[in-house]
């Protein structure tokens, strides 16, 4: 008895932890999406509400008519995800998989070559002047993809120590004995059981391709740049132009703000471009709980 | 140990040997694909076309690559191709047109500074010139002007373009769209009515109080005064007669047309300490948004959202129009003085200035000054093309409007930043506006008094850190003390304490021996 009251009370302060939790989470989602579908007039006035005067669908009949810029962003953040996080997650795990090999030549100084990017980058001005003149990615569409996302030392190092760590030994030296190359231990055994780590580490560069708004704002300027803005870079520079304008650093803007879509306009496009990873984000938790529970080999 | 030493040793190595092997690699087998070799394809075809100028004597034309901020247009070739085809003829050159976002604008235009991008010559203010000039981004202009600005010498004289000089390095040349103005309040007609306000009565900044308290009586839920804080609150434009910043506004010229020439700390002043507590006091009476500090909105949208009903701003010959096209309201404009004051930045507030970069200065001052003259191709830059983009309403009068069917959210070309431009004063004028507003305009700047200190440009070069601690400071009091919603007697003291610790001594002290050698030598 006194376990199950323990229990109870156990359930009950859990509960209440985890829904405040949730809430803190939703909210402010919710209040974007509320905000999105609120008058423009009664959001200045009154500011932001969950529980506004006024309703419209103003904000998403303007993106639908004016949406050219808008969708075609979209289709471009869409495509540069799809494409930067594939070509990263085949990269990255065949470094960590030649980084988890023990008898590869030089690996612990290849693995310090990885690890020191992680300490110790370029700065700025030298990085842009590499990539504009050197490589030449100013205003095209590898603008988005190459610079600093395509490999990161962070995600190599994580899977090489989930490939030595968690899948065990014993499975490359069965394959091995079986005949196998390292190349299909890697395609055949590796890829198959790293699937968990493969996820999380695809989803946040996933995350990390979609919410990218710095490489466009370096990267792309002019028509041609703008032409190629993410979603991202769209609302990054509807916000940081609207704060600019009304900061006062400019007189005779009065024509300028007026091109600046509404507050609600913002947050619609803002819900928007979150909306995608909100879908997605349920149908790939499964494997979060499945990196610690399945094993290959039991007892 | 050793075998660590070895380690890194060999890590230096590969770091080494992969960063050199990259960047071969990268240039020479294209691993960009497709657009490296466009880009290389075209640096061929460059090089060729230059081969064959040698052989020929027919000069390809130069591109003019021209820089400036705004919304980017949809239709931006089409224009290009009207500009280039009045400057191919004329100077056997091109213009392309790079327009950056505002938000932005400054990052980018120091990166494409900073690398060995082809830039021409932009749009900047003194401030940002200067730290370009001494970062050796941007070429200096005295003899270009010399010789190539015969437009420029006419239209805004040589006075004006000495102004820019910094130790005989001229950073850049004006825009020609000078616009004295006056402290002012702006109050929604509508409601000046409504509340039978007589407007005669208000003489100085203090008097709109009661205008406040007869208003809110009458509209509870309104806020009475427009303030933020940043230089669009009302502390800030109440001070357009009462200082000259400077530059930086961290030492400031008190009374400028007073001939003391004593850079003082603005923040200690008697004025500053009055203004600040009248906007206090009538933020205790509810006059001004709780949230005004922190306030993000533009003015233009309060108003429209019917949330405000005055606002303090600089008045000048055309705003009024400006403000009733944005806001949607009528208003009724009160100025505080009569005469303007032209302060240090007169002319140094908007420029255009030559990059280092660009590889062939003499032809971009060619270009820039053939502009500065010409009307074709500042009301092309402003408005687009006749007939398309705009119609005449008026020809005599110069006034155009919208063709049918098109509207701000389709016109395919519309930039509406004539005082951006190089010569702004030759656009045509939109629908609504004062036929004679240039005019009213020179009239005004001539009737301006000119501060003490017009013309001066404050170099802080070697106070990097100081400016910097400065802003922090600034930062973390101005904006609250400007909008009204501290209380002054308190927070003052405390901000001119945290100036003094961050070092606003050290900067008056230099702004003082500059501005005295400035003196000197334009006796």
């Amino acid at each position: 008895m006194v376990n199950s009251r323990n229990n109870r009370i156990f359930q009950v302060v859990s509960n209440v932890i985890l829904i405040l939790v949730t809430l803190m989470i939703v909210l402010p989602f919710l209040l974007v999406f509320i905000s999105s579908i609120t008058e423009e007039n009664v959001l200045i006035a009154n500011g932001y509400s969950f529980f506004p005067e006024k309703l419209s669908a103003h904000a998403y009949q303007y993106i639908l008519q004016q949406g050219g810029t808008i969708l075609r962003a979209y289709g471009i953040t869409i495509f540069v995800t799809i494409v930067g996080t594939a070509i990263n997650m085949v990269m990255s795990s065949l470094i960590a998989y030649a980084l988890s090999v023990k008898e590869l030549p030089l690996r612990r100084a290849i693995t310090f070559y990885v690890f020191f990017t992680m300490l110790f980058g370029g700065g700025l001005v030298p990085t842009y002047m590499m990539y504009v003149n050197t490589f030449h990615i100013k205003n095209t569409i590898f603008a988005l993809i190459v610079p600093g996302l395509l490999l990161s030392a962070n995600n190599v190092l994580l899977i090489r120590t989930y490939y030595v760590t968690s899948i065990p030994n014993v499975l490359y030296e069965a394959a091995m004995i079986d005949g196998a190359s390292h190349f299909t231990v890697y395609s055949k055994v590796v890829l198959p059981l790293g699937k968990p780590i493969m996820v999380t580490m695809g989803l946040f560069t996933a995350l990390g391709y979609w919410n990218d708004w710095t490489n466009g704002l370096y990267y792309l300027s002019g028509k041609e740049g703008q032409s190629l803005y993410s979603i991202q870079n769209l609302l990054n520079q509807m916000i940081t132009n609207i704060q600019y304008l009304s900061s006062g650093k400019v007189l005779n803007v009065g024509a300028e703000i007026s091109k600046v879509p509404a507050v609600s306009i913002r947050m619609a496009i803002a819900f928007v471009a979150m909306l995608p990873l909100l879908v997605i984000y349920p149908f790939l938790q499964k494997y979060f709980a499945e990196g610690i529970t399945v094993g290959a080999v039991k007892g | 140990m050793k075998r660590k030493v070895i380690a890194v040793m060999l890590a230096a190595l590969t770091v080494c040997g992969a960063v050199t092997g990259c960047a071969g690699g990268g240039t020479t087998e294209g691993e960009a694909g497709t657009k490296t070799e466009d880009t290389t394809m075209e640096d061929a075809q460059e090089e060729k076309q230059e081969d064959a100028k040698k052989e020929d004597t027919e000069e390809e034309p130069y591109t003019v690559t021209m820089v400036l901020t705004g919304t980017q247009q949809r239709d931006e070739e089409r224009i290009e191709e009207k500009i280039n085809a009045i400057l191919e003829p004329e100077l056997n050159m091109k213009l392309d047109l790079i327009v950056l976002p505002w938000g932005s604008s400054i990052q980018q235009l120091q990166l494409m500074l900073s690398g060995d991008e082809k830039i021409d010559c932009f749009y900047t203010d003194s401030q940002h010139a200067l730290q370009y000039m001494n970062n050796g981004q941007i070429a200096d202009m005295t003899e270009l002007i010399d010789k190539y600005g015969t437009n420029l010498k006419e239209i805004i004289g040589e006075y004006g373009l000495k102004s820019l000089s910094v130790g005989g390095f001229t950073i850049g040349i004006p825009v020609h769209f000078q616009e004295a103005s006056v402290p002012g309040v702006f109050m929604r007609k509508d409601l000046v009515e409504k509340y039978n306000i007589d407007v005669s009565k208000i003489k100085e900044p203090a008097d709109l109080g009661e205008v406040f308290a007869a208003v809110k009586a009458g509209e509870p839920n309104m806020d009475m005064l427009f303030s933020n804080g940043s230089t669009n609150g009302p502390l800030y434009r109440l001070g357009f007669t009462a200082y000259d910043p400077l530059g930086s506004s961290m030492g400031v010229l008190m009374d400028p047309t007073s001939g003391d020439t004593t850079v003082t700390n603005l923040y200690e002043s008697d004025w500053y300490m009055d203004t600040a507590k009248m906007l206090y006091d009538w933020y205790k009476a509810g006059y001004i948004n709780k949230d005004a500090a922190t306030e993000s909105e533009s003015w233009s949208s309060l108003f429209k959202a019917g949330q405000v009903f005055s606002m303090i701003t600089g008045d000048h010959p055309g705003i009024l129009t400006e403000f009733e096209v944005s806001t949607g309201y009528e208003f009724e404009v009160v100025d505080f003085t009569d005469v303007a004051i032209k302060k240090s930045n007169y002319y140094s507030d908007i420029i255009y200035a030559i990059a280092q970069n660009s590889e062939d200065p003499d032809k971009t001052m060619q270009c820039l000054d053939y502009m500065y003259g010409s009307a074709d191709i500042m009301n092309l830059l402003n408005w687009g093309e006749e007939g398309v983009d705009y119609v005449y309403i008026d020809e005599e009068k110069d006034i155009i409007d919208y063709p049918e069917g098109v509207t701000l959210d389709n016109v395919g070309y519309s930039f509406n930043l004539a005082w951006e431009l190089p010569n702004g004063r030759l656009t045509h004028l939109w629908k609504g506006s004062d036929p004679d507003v240039n005019k009213k305009t020179e009239e005004m700047n001539e009737k301006g008094i000119n501060s003490t200190a017009f013309g001066f440009i404050f170099d802080s070069t070697g106070m990097d850190t100081q400016i910097a601690a400065l802003d922090n400071v600034y930062n973390q009091y101005a904006p609250s003390i400007g909008s009204g919603t501290v209380d002054p007697e308190e927070y003052v003291p405390k901000f001119v304490e945290a100036l003094k610790t961050a070092g606003v001594d050290t900067v008056i002290e230099e702004k003082q021996k500059q501005l005295d050698a400035y003196l000197e030598q334009n006796k």
